[in-house]
């Protein structure tokens, strides 16, 4: 089929329906970028247990606000919270101690912000040391802006601390409209990525990759991401036999296909696709085993117990999916000439009902050297201001205890990586820490957000290219968050973590 | 299981029937003719179609002839009413008068149809009593009254009477024998004449009778003879053709049921005689007919609701109908109440210790003070293997088992109430996972209020949702209980999020809102309830070292024994040993979500992705009432769900939205289904067992490719969310969109992951080019164990498929041979339609793949287009003359590959 049949056969029906779908206004040509941007999303799976991850420090008996700083961080978790000490100036392994739990608990990297980063991530502390971090805090799911006082009043988005409709909201960012295609995909439904003179030319990667499943955020009318296992330097087995070309003709679409065998079809003609682009041009990029990680291993390795000097297993899996990210975008960008790119890497475990102490230092521990190990590798390339990464989750967890783990809450910090983050600095305030307090919508600390996940996904879609026009959009409830009702959507950003 | 041995015990209430029915029991009223109505349904026997059970609404859902009530295997003639009533006031002999003479007359067809026999009923629009009160008809004998009681010899099936077992009948009187009376000739020459597919009822009324039916079957097909047998406790029969020539007869297990099929090549009379092998007495139904299915549906059946259909139960179905399958189906006892069966733990235990015989796997348990065993049970840590040992007895029985709609029924609940390995207990415990499947399997049939209970009670719940361990508010140390199971009872295994109305559909508010159906405080409440629960055998509370493999117990001294408000009930204080436990699963079961909430992902599981909502209702009102009102009657719900005409639509395939992706796992079981799997025999274990030879063990290590396996879930929501809405137009733009779950995992890795686990070479050890290769099977493993280091666990699937049918049917319409040499694979003469011998046997390789493997359903005209031409002349498929076997079985195993990863085998419409 050459270029011209193929443009007559988009015209037809699929053409006439991009048209008249609601969600998607009517556009004369998508952004014509000349520069390349990527955005990476890390999604902490089953809720992460923020705030022993960013450890409130302020001093309640100085300058900080009463309810705001430690020693309410401390009385609110009980025997869960982390110490205070200052484990910046130890040498060798900083957090090294009897056992996960004491890893967990020893202490903190006091950093800018009147917040500790846990002992068990010193490559994230560093990297918000040299300003390629920041902490977004008390971030969560809103629709309008809500106070203890007006948490009966206020709109809530539903289904408030359960797991699959809280992970959907950050997915759709749109909180009370849980049918939604995904943000990233209606962004690529918005830039026209299935279509050919779209965003990044219809190459058969997209825009958008997933190494963490089917994720509704990528999910909208007409795209879909392209989903990998993280490893996967190769998609078939063609040594017996098996011809993926042949695959693709016999997966042909047929006029007598039902929906079903429509979209069955449809995702195996993919796969045929992105096997060719991996077969012949993934294997050539580079895997970074040229670069050393903190342990001295290679960049991107799982390191083995006795250098982890905690017990128990670091999946890797988080690691290793960050090293495929960063051999896409080299793809992406030096070899196929994209523009745009989102990638989503599912981190999972973080529901810690039970033993919250022994597995979420693990959990902690592969995030930080993930973190530190991909800006390591976007500078080895040069290529760090183009590309920035963030943290999303279900929900946080209770500041409350239930003995050994803790349970479903809502506003915790998140993190934004990257050249072009305005890093080493908190955005957002601490709330009252106090269980039953000012911030706690029940009596276990349930914190309500002080910043929308709205504001934060439109302040990094914003740096990825959406226009402000748009966003009313992509982000429905975001104009819920100006300051002034008159003011610019653009009010609504987290101003400055960005230079826009 | 219960068969009562030895002495042909008597039963009363079914001659008394027999009895009547032929005497016309001396009516004084020559007038009245009435009909005979042996079961008082006001239906005549010659006209009704279960003339022993009392089914007025005369219900025949596949439309054979015979009545539901007869085909259901629980048929209730033998209700203890009945046979109290009847044995308590014996009938005596009435004295036939000559209107009332019994059809003796064996040419008649009908012992009814040939007499009309007056029988003016007492209560001639009899209504069935209720069940619990004495039938009026129970004396009518000790009354002179003039009527006789024909109206009700078996006032039993009420339609609402619940199925219980009949207890042991009194001993009955002695036989009163009525010389003389028999309803069905004893010999060929006096046989009664059957016509195809008209069931026909009998009696053996004396010890030693045998009744003859005969019937001229009139062209060459098949065709089938069904004889059940009720209250016969068994029966023989004997099938013979034209010559005398005998056809066996399969019996049930229960022996009071036979039945044949089979194909006649020209028309011919065939009789059947019908006997008790012990001196007994009995009723019976006798149907010959033609095949009751198509092939299309039978397969269609089988896909939904087992591991992939087989030659066998697709014949089964064709023969026999759908019906009796599902009947048979429902009605085998579950693993762990059938002795002769293994459970899964049993099997895992067994795998465990014959692969790892060193290993500590019964370490003594200071804990456990149970003398008998020394205080050992199963432990799992004595190995970092037994999870594949979990999933090995797994994989047999989803291969194997013969209840493989209980299977898959237990498949779709651990899919609903999840657990997985992936927990950092569990899998160090994988025994917990075997012990819970069980559980599964018991009350797949049971009720699912039971399976709750059982659920919330089982150690791998107790762990997945942490609330083993849980414990009450502890002030000083200012924690509060864990809310872990306590939300996702709610929120997954029983009422869900928002309110549903009885379709499944989402309520709205009046702003057009869900409305959810339990609030945070519900959920704390709730957690409030599930404390205190600890392993067995623990050493102290919330530790665990105890067992995995018993239901958790109670330990009150951790539990908040406070009042609880739930969902607007109150669970009162001071509930002892976990009661409100039992009270709070009370209140979910009851609620108004759970039947369509439940209905509609079993549906899901088994059916389609896209149940209408009057599906979901229809389905969600038997989990409300099984019509015996019963709630939660998940038999009931299966046998629904499966024969609803949603299901069931031969249209379905056309319909847009009917229909699912087919699951990944059970493609690749259905697979190895279709090309007789069995275990590799004698392979040696390794490392510490290095040497153990193993027979009989499945080893399956393929859930990377396929990107699942069972129990494996990456989370309580499962392997794909029930609401995964696909990029397509159709899905998204539909209100409520439309879904389709099983496609979340088809994801590139998976989908190239599947299609190397079917080829063979290195993945697959395909039996007939071993063969070739090594001889023998058995040289092969001595070969493969001979090495240096046996390396048994590079196969991902240790197991041996046979191509071999395939194979034959590929040379045989290549070469007209199937002798295996493959001879003219390399011609190039073609024939009169231009082909080559090879194109034909890829031609007819495809024919028999689609017929056996897809029950003829439509492969694309793209799919022939793409496959063929490479199958013919890619690099791979072309061999040396000298390799010509080696062609061809290459051929033959690309294409089952292909045609297994066509868009037709993987959708389920």
């Amino acid at each position: 089929m050459d270029r011209r049949q193929l443009l007559k056969l988009l015209s037809g029906a699929g053409a006439a329906s991009v048209l008249t779908n609601p969600l998607q206004p009517a556009l004369a040509s998508p952004p014509g970028f000349d520069d390349y941007k990527a955005l990476v999303v890390v999604f902490l799976l089953g809720g992460n247990d923020a705030y022993n991850m960013i450890v409130p420090m302020g001093d309640e008996s100085a300058s900080a606000a009463v309810g705001t700083g430690y020693q309410t961080y401390r009385n609110s978790r009980g025997h869960i919270a982390i110490e205070p000490t200052d484990l910046s100036g130890l040498s060798g392994n900083p957090y090294a101690a009897e056992n996960n739990s004491a890893a967990y608990q020893k202490g903190v990297y006091p950093v800018a912000g009147d917040i500790g980063i846990n002992g068990v991530m010193p490559e994230l502390a560093e990297l918000y040391a040299n300003n390629q971090a920041a902490v977004i805090a008390n971030l969560g799911t809103l629709i309008e802006p809500v106070t203890k006082a007006t948490r009966n009043t206020a709109a809530l988005p539903p289904f408030l601390f359960a797991h699959n409709h809280q992970q959907r909201a950050m997915e759709t960012g749109w909180a009370d409209h849980l049918s939604a295609g995904g943000w990233a995909g209606r962004i690529a439904d918005l830039w026209q990525a299935h279509a050919l003179g779209g965003i990044n030319n219809n190459s058969p990667l997209g825009m958008n990759v997933s190494y963490g499943g089917a994720t509704r955020m990528m999910t909208a009318d007409f795209n879909s991401p392209v989903v990998l296992n993280a490893g996967s330097t190769r998609i078939f087995d063609t040594s017996r036999g098996f011809d993926p070309d042949t695959f693709r003709a016999m997966n042909a679409a047929n006029s007598s296909d039902t929906a079903l065998s429509r979209v069955l079809k449809a995702s195996y003609r993919k796969t045929s696709d992105l096997n060719a682009l991996m077969a012949d041009q993934f294997q050539l990029t580079l895997d970074f085993s040229d670069l050393s990680d903190p342990y001295g291993n290679p960049l991107f390795s799982t390191p083995d117990a006795d250098q982890l000097e905690l017990s128990g297993r670091m999946s890797g899996r988080t690691l290793s999916a960050a090293r495929d990210v960063a051999r896409m975008i080299q793809l992406g960008r030096n070899v196929l000439g994209l523009k745009r790119q989102i990638f989503y890497i599912g981190m999972g475990g973080f529901d810690t009902h039970s033993e919250l102490t022994t597995y979420h230092p693990l959990l902690l521990r592969e995030l930080s050297l993930t973190l530190g190990s991909f800006q390591q590798a976007m500078n080895s390339l040069g290529i760090a201001d183009e590309v920035s990464l963030c943290t999303l989750s279900d929900f946080a967890r209770t500041l409350g205890n239930n003995g050994d783990g803790t349970d479903h809450a809502w506003a915790g910090h998140h993190l934004v990586t990257g050249g072009a983050v305005n890093g080493g600095q908190r955005y957002g305030e601490i709330p009252d820490l106090t269980l039953d307090g000012d911030a706690d919508v029940g009596r276990t600390g349930r914190l309500i957000p002080g910043l929308a996940m709205d504001q934060y996904l439109a302040t990094l879609t914003r740096w990825f290219g959406v226009d402000d026009a748009d966003m009313a959009s992509l982000f429905p409830n975001l104009a819920n968050f100006k300051p002034v009702s008159s003011d610019p959507i653009s009010s609504a950003y987290i101003n400055g973590l960005f230079t826009l | 299981m219960n068969r009562q041995a030895g002495f042909f015990a008597w039963k009363p209430a079914l001659l008394l029937a027999a009895v009547m029915a032929i005497s016309g029991c001396g009516s004084d009223d020559d007038s009245q003719t009435a009909p005979i109505d042996a079961d008082a349904d006001n239906v005549a026997d010659d006209l009704d179609n279960c003339p022993l059970v009392f089914n007025p609404a005369q219900q025949d859902s596949n439309a054979n002839g015979l009545g539901d009530a007869c085909e259901n295997s629980s048929n209730p003639t033998a209700s203890p009413q009945a046979t109290a009533s009847a044995t308590a006031e014996p009938q005596p002999s009435p004295t036939a008068s000559p209107t009332s003479t019994p059809p003796l007359d064996s040419a008649s067809p009908t012992p009814s149809a040939a007499t009309p026999t007056p029988a003016p009923s007492i209560e001639p629009t009899a209504t069935p009593p209720a069940a619990t009160t004495p039938s009026p008809t129970a004396t009518p004998a000790s009354s002179p009254s003039p009527a006789p009681s024909t109206a009700q010899p078996f006032p039993t099936a009420t339609p609402n009477a619940s199925p219980q077992p009949a207890p042991d009948a009194p001993e009955p009187g002695p036989f009163p024998l009525l010389p003389g009376l028999d309803d069905h000739g004893n010999t060929s020459s006096s046989a009664t004449a059957l016509t195809l597919g008209t069931p026909m009822w009998g009696y053996l009324e004396t010890i030693g009778d045998q009744d003859v039916f005969s019937i001229d079957l009139p062209a060459a097909g098949r065709y089938t003879f069904d004889i059940k047998g009720f209250n016969t406790d068994t029966l023989n029969a004997t099938l013979s053709g034209p010559g005398n020539q005998n056809v066996a007869m399969t019996y049930e297990p229960d022996g009071n049921a036979a039945y044949a099929a089979f194909d006649i090549a020209s028309p011919g009379r065939y009789s059947v005689t019908v006997s008790s092998p012990l001196p007994g007495t009995g009723g019976y139904y006798v149907t010959a007919a033609e095949p009751l299915e198509t092939r299309a549906n039978a397969y269609r059946l089988l896909r939904q609701t087992t591991f992939g259909p087989v030659q066998q139960d697709l014949q089964q179905i064709v023969d026999f109908g759908l019906h009796r399958w599902l009947d048979k189906q429902l009605a085998m006892a579950s693993p762990g109440d059938d002795t002769a069966r293994d459970t899964q733990l049993e099997r895992t235990i067994d795998i465990a210790t014959s692969v790892e015989p060193g290993a500590d796997w019964f370490p003594a348990n200071p804990n456990n003070g149970d003398a008998a065993s020394q205080g050992e049970h199963f432990n799992g840590l004595a190995s970092n293997n037994t999870d594949e040992y979990q999933l090995s007895s797994w994989y047999e029985n989803a291969l194997h088992a013969p209840d493989q709609l209980r299977q898959r029924v237990a498949y779709a609940l651990s899919q609903i109430l999840v657990v997985s390995l992936n927990n950092s207990q569990l899998a160090q415990r994988p025994e917990a996972l075997a012990h819970y499947y069980d559980l599964l399997l018991e009350h797949a049939f049971g009720n699912y209020r039971d399976l709750l209970s059982a659920m919330a009670r089982s150690p791998a719940m107790g762990f997945y949702l942490s609330h083993q361990g849980n414990q009450k508010a502890n002030t000083s140390r200012n924690t509060v209980p864990d809310e872990n199971f306590a939300r996702e009872l709610m929120q997954l295994f029983t009422i869900g999020l928002y309110q549903l109305n009885p379709d499944g559909t989402a309520q709205r508010d009046a702003n057009g809102q869900l409305i959810p159906s339990y609030t945070q405080t519900d959920v704390e409440e709730m957690a409030r309830v599930m404390t205190g629960w600890d392993l067995r055998y623990n050493s102290s509370f919330g530790r665990s070292d105890g067992s995995f493999v018993h239901m958790m117990e109670f330990v009150p001294d951790y539990h908040d024994f406070g009042g609880k408000q739930i969902l607007g009930s109150s669970i009162e204080a001071g509930m002892q040993d976990g009661a409100d436990l039992e009270a709070a699963l009370d209140l979910l079961f009851l609620h108004d979500n759970t039947a369509p909430f439940v209905a509609r992902h079993l549906i899901q599981r088994l059916i389609t992705s896209n149940p209408t909502p009057d599906y979901v209702e229809r389905i969600a009102n038997v989990f409300l009432d099984n019509g015996q009102g019963v709630r939660g009657d998940l038999a009931a719900v299966t046998r629904a769900l499966v024969l609803d005409n949603e299901a069931r639509n031969p249209e379905g395939p056309e319909v847009e939205y009917f229909g699912k992706a087919r699951e990944h796992v059970i493609a690749y079981t259905a697979w190895m289904r279709a090309f007789n799997a069995e275990p590799v025999n004698g392979w040696h274990a390794s490392g510490d067992n290095a040497g153990v030879a193993v027979d009989g063990i499945y080893r399956i290590a393929t859930e990377s490719a396929l990107g699942q396996a069972p129990l494996r879930a990456p989370s309580v929501f499962n392997f794909y969310s029930p609401d995964f809405v696909p990029a397509d137009a159709y899905y998204r733009d539909a209100d409520p969109q439309f879904v389709l779950p099983e496609m979340q995992l088809r994801i590139a890795n998976n989908v190239a992951g599947l299609a190397r686990v079917l080829n063979p070479g290195s993945y697959v050890l395909e039996k007939r080019a071993i063969e070739r290769e090594y001889g023998s099977v058995d040289d092969f493993v001595a070969a493969e164990n001979a090495r240096e280091t046996p390396n048994w666990r590079r196969y991902p699937l240790l197991a041996l498929l046979d191509y071999g049918p395939a194979l034959d049917a590929f040379e045989l319409a290549m070469e007209g041979d199937s002798n295996g040499d493959f001879a003219s694979i390399n011609d190039e003469d073609t024939d009169a339609d231009g082909y080559t011998p090879k194109q034909r046997g890829i031609f007819g390789l495809i024919t028999f793949l689609q017929d056996q493997m897809l029950g003829g359903m439509p492969l694309d005209a793209e799919f022939r287009n793409a496959v063929v031409p490479l199958l013919d002349s890619g690099a791979y498929f072309e061999r040396p003359v000298s390799q010509a076997a080696i062609e061809a079985e290459r051929v033959c195993a690309a294409a089952v590959q292909m045609v297994f990863m066509s868009s037709t085998n993987m959708t389920q419409k």
